[in-house]
């Protein structure tokens, strides 16, 4: 393997493996609050046995992002030090900014964990809402970095450096809005559906039935509002990286030759080397219409470049299919799921076969938000390829002088199952003991109503 | 004046660092270096004492890298260049630490039990890479060794680091974050526990200042640049020896049951070692083995770039300060402290 393809593929396994903690870090403290407002409000038992349970997910999971964020934030110079030597004064603030909003999470988690009694009922709750807000804010801001490198602006290129920076402006990128919205729904998706698979699943083993019943129409509604608003947010994404950057789409569309009326492909196996693509379905017009709402609408095709400077075609066409792919099918399911709740609601009100295997149906779909996510991750970065910063700079130019990068993959590829490992095993323990979380204590419960 | 605040936040955030960061590194050394029949009772105070803050004085170090390669991108590529392996080494630590720490306290049930001595190898592991990373890294900027421009691996990539003297920084760096974990403990321990850990500190303490004596015998004996650059007496060597004042007179102050002494002295040293390490070098900090140095000013981002970080760390400290000093009155108040 090539130290530069070592090095893209430590980047991104670090990026993928990161993504998920780090959505996990803006969603679960959000289902936590939920929890535990409604525990504030009728102080029902098995509410506040919820609010803990997502509580420590949140700290697990938390402390595996926080680690495995740092780790990224070092390898950005460890093995993109040229690219760092010119980005970092220019998209220094969202690195900033996002530092302090992550720094408020923590001292709002560390605050808002082991608060319990120590602060009036109200402030305590209010710091887990800063956990979860705080923890969006940073994902937010860390996309305008990644944005700027689809989108770089707020400085002049001489050819060799940057003159003329200015942070606010590369900050306040034009691919920065869309990339942002984007994110912050798919967590949402990704998120809800995980834990609504966790909580069917267990249900499904006849676990605690009422936690379970409660936690899932907590989480429910939220995979259900981010699945149907995905497709409208992935739409205007898609729109905007027409229009600023043509090659990603015309290689997650595989769509070779410049022209009118483009073809929108369903699956397909594209060849490079040809230019066309074996046995997919075409809509005609169909991309001409998505990209720019008109059937007739010009689409550039990547004739439009020199053959070094396509993307790699095959990856970011299967992925971007995947990522719609899996899209579609959870914004059905949530349809579906609203038309039976509209029909009888509530579900899972009895172990029937029908609400059996709509709980199963729940549980395949888990995973695919977060799939979707990785798979819309290899479509931004394997999109922009080969560039590191969007018609700037190549990545082959931004790589270390270090040789060996094969033994960066292998030393972070074993620390992340490590990791992974950790966390999964330790989230799974906490499920399974579950029923040992006791009931609020009396001094609890006293804290509780004191404050009423 | 945006260069002052911005290289003045870069120190704080070090400082910040070495000191919380250390304290709570050094809460696994102690646990790590004590005999095994102690280690469990250090688990659980180590556990109380910094379960509630870690996570926050973690991102200390992110905020140091952060201000670091927004506002001196050329010193922060040099350095993630010639020191990559030790960078990686910390990294290693740092997730090490962070994870097993974690997961020894989350892991519920009989696979709890099996997994422990893992989770406790890793953590410990974790705990001592990193202060000596840290240190070999910190040596390692002072002795003019680096290279940008190197032949064979083992000249670019391991000399500049693997060295005696970055060697005995990495031991003092672990031995000054036991100490400041030791010392601090005994603020606010009591009782029988109180009594072992002054005991601990003490043992701690001779190691620091031992090691801090074999780091400058070290700097001295290899010509560190930095013992010869420019400069009075006073700003090389003020800092360092208040700093080693600091250490010796925990002797005087681990007896009296104090919360707040430890905790003053421990600061005011670590920002005494710190400072005078920083101020050793300036302008410069970082040098090159072929007689270059690079300094502050002169790898400093654009104006513009300093400007709008500066205000960005005012703002952002505005909203921050008073959070952290929140989150410390509730969990590190005397009578408070020990019960979660």
């Amino acid at each position: 393997m090539s130290d530069l393809m070592a090095a893209r593929a430590t980047m991104a396994l670090s990026l993928g493996f990161h993504i998920i903690f780090a959505c996990i870090g803006m969603v679960m403290p959000a289902l936590m609050a939920r929890a535990h407002a409604r525990w504030l409000k009728t102080g029902d038992d098995t509410a506040w046995r919820l609010a803990r349970l997502w509580m420590r997910g949140t700290a697990i999971f938390f402390a595996t992002g926080a680690v495995t964020g740092t780790v990224l934030s070092f390898e950005l110079g460890l093995l993109w030090p040229e690219f760092m030597r010119h980005a970092g004064p220019i998209i220094g603030m969202p690195f900033s900014l996002e530092g302090a909003a992550f720094f408020v999470e923590a001292i709002a988690l560390g605050i808002y964990m082991y608060g319990w009694q120590r602060l009036r009922p109200r402030i305590h709750w209010w710091c887990g809402v800063v956990v979860g807000l705080a923890g969006v804010a940073s994902g937010v801001l860390v996309v305008a970095a990644n944005a700027w490198m689809n989108s770089p602006t707020g400085f002049e290129w001489t050819g060799t450096h940057a003159i003329n920076i200015d942070p606010w402006a590369a900050m306040a990128n034009a691919a920065w809005g869309s990339q942002a919205v984007h994110m912050v729904v798919g967590a949402f998706q990704a998120v809800a559906f995980a834990v609504a698979g966790v909580h069917a699943y267990l249900l499904l083993k006849k676990r605690e039935p009422a936690l379970q019943r409660m936690a899932l129409s907590m989480v429910l509604p939220i995979a259900i509002g981010a699945s149907l608003l995905q497709p409208i947010v992935g739409h205007w994404a898609a729109q905007d990286i027409a229009e600023r950057q043509p090659m990603k789409l015309a290689a997650a569309e595989a769509h070779f030759h410049t022209g009118p009326q483009a073809p929108l492909l369903i699956g397909g196996w594209p060849d490079e080397d040809t230019g066309t693509v074996c046995c997919g379905i075409q809509i005609p017009g169909g991309l001409s219409f998505l990209a720019f709402n008109d059937t007739d609408a010009v689409v550039k095709g990547l004739d439009q470049v020199p053959r070094s400077e396509w993307p790699p075609v095959k990856v970011v066409h299967i992925a971007f299919q995947a990522m719609v792919g899996m899209g579609t099918w959870m914004a059905g399911l949530s349809a579906f799921l609203i038309f039976l709740w509209w029909r009888r609601r509530p579900l899972f009100d009895d172990d029937s076969k029908r609400n059996r295997r709509l709980l199963w149906l729940i549980l395949l779909t888990a995973p695919m938000g977060f799939a979707a996510i990785e798979a819309g991750w290899v479509v931004t970065e394997v999109g922009r390829q080969p560039w590191i910063i969007y018609g700037i700079m190549k990545t082959k130019d931004a790589m270390a002088p270090i040789p060996g990068q094969v033994w960066h993959l292998v030393t972070f590829g074993l620390l992340y199952v490590l990791v992974g490992v950790g966390s999964f095993w330790a989230w799974r323990s906490q499920v399974q003991h579950a029923a040992e979380i006791e009931a609020p204590s009396d001094a609890i419960r006293r804290w509780r109503e004191d404050a009423r | 004046m945006s260069f002052a605040i911005v290289i003045s936040f870069l120190f704080l955030a070090l400082a910040a660092y070495t000191l919380l960061g250390g304290a709570d590194f050094g809460v696994g050394l102690l646990e790590t270096f004590a005999p095994a029949r102690d280690r469990m009772h250090l688990r659980t105070v180590g556990t109380q004492a910094i379960a509630p803050v870690w996570e926050a004085n973690h991102i200390w170090v992110i905020v140091a890298l952060v201000v670091l390669f927004v506002g001196f991108p050329r010193m922060h590529v040099t350095l993630m260049t010639t020191l990559h392996i030790p960078m990686v080494l910390m990294l290693i630590g740092i997730v090490l630490r962070g994870t097993a720490f974690a997961f020894r306290y989350y892991q519920l049930g009989a696979e709890a039990e099996r997994a422990l001595p893992l989770w406790n190898a890793l953590f410990r592991v974790g705990n001592v890479l990193v202060p000596m990373a840290f240190g070999m890294i910190s040596a390692a900027l002072s002795q003019g060794e680096l290279t940008v421009t190197a032949g064979s691996f083992r000249d670019a990539y391991l000399t500049p680091w693997l060295g005696i003297f970055p060697l005995a920084t990495g031991v003092f760096v672990t031995c000054l974050f036991g100490w400041i974990a030791a010392v601090l403990l005994c603020g606010e321990l009591t009782g029988d526990a109180r009594v072992a850990m002054v005991r601990r500190a003490r043992r701690w303490t001779i190691a620091t200042l031992v090691a801090g004596a074999v780091v400058s015998l070290t700097a001295w004996l290899g010509d560190n640049p930095w013992l010869s650059a420019d400069g009075g007496l006073l700003r090389r060597f003020g800092l360092v020896t208040l700093g080693t004042i600091g250490i010796a007179s925990t002797w005087l102050i681990l007896p009296k049951p104090k919360v707040w002494l430890p905790r003053i002295l421990v600061g005011g040293t670590v920002f005494a070692v710190v400072g005078g390490y920083f101020l050793a070098g300036y302008p410069n900090g970082l040098m090159l083995r072929s007689g270059e140095a690079l300094t502050w000013p002169g790898t400093a981002a654009p104006e513009a770039t300093l400007q709008a970080l500066a205000m960005t760390l005012i703002i952002a400290s505005l909203l921050i300060l008073p959070g952290l000093a929140w989150l410390y009155r509730i969990f590190k108040t005397p009578d408070e402290s020990s019960a979660i």
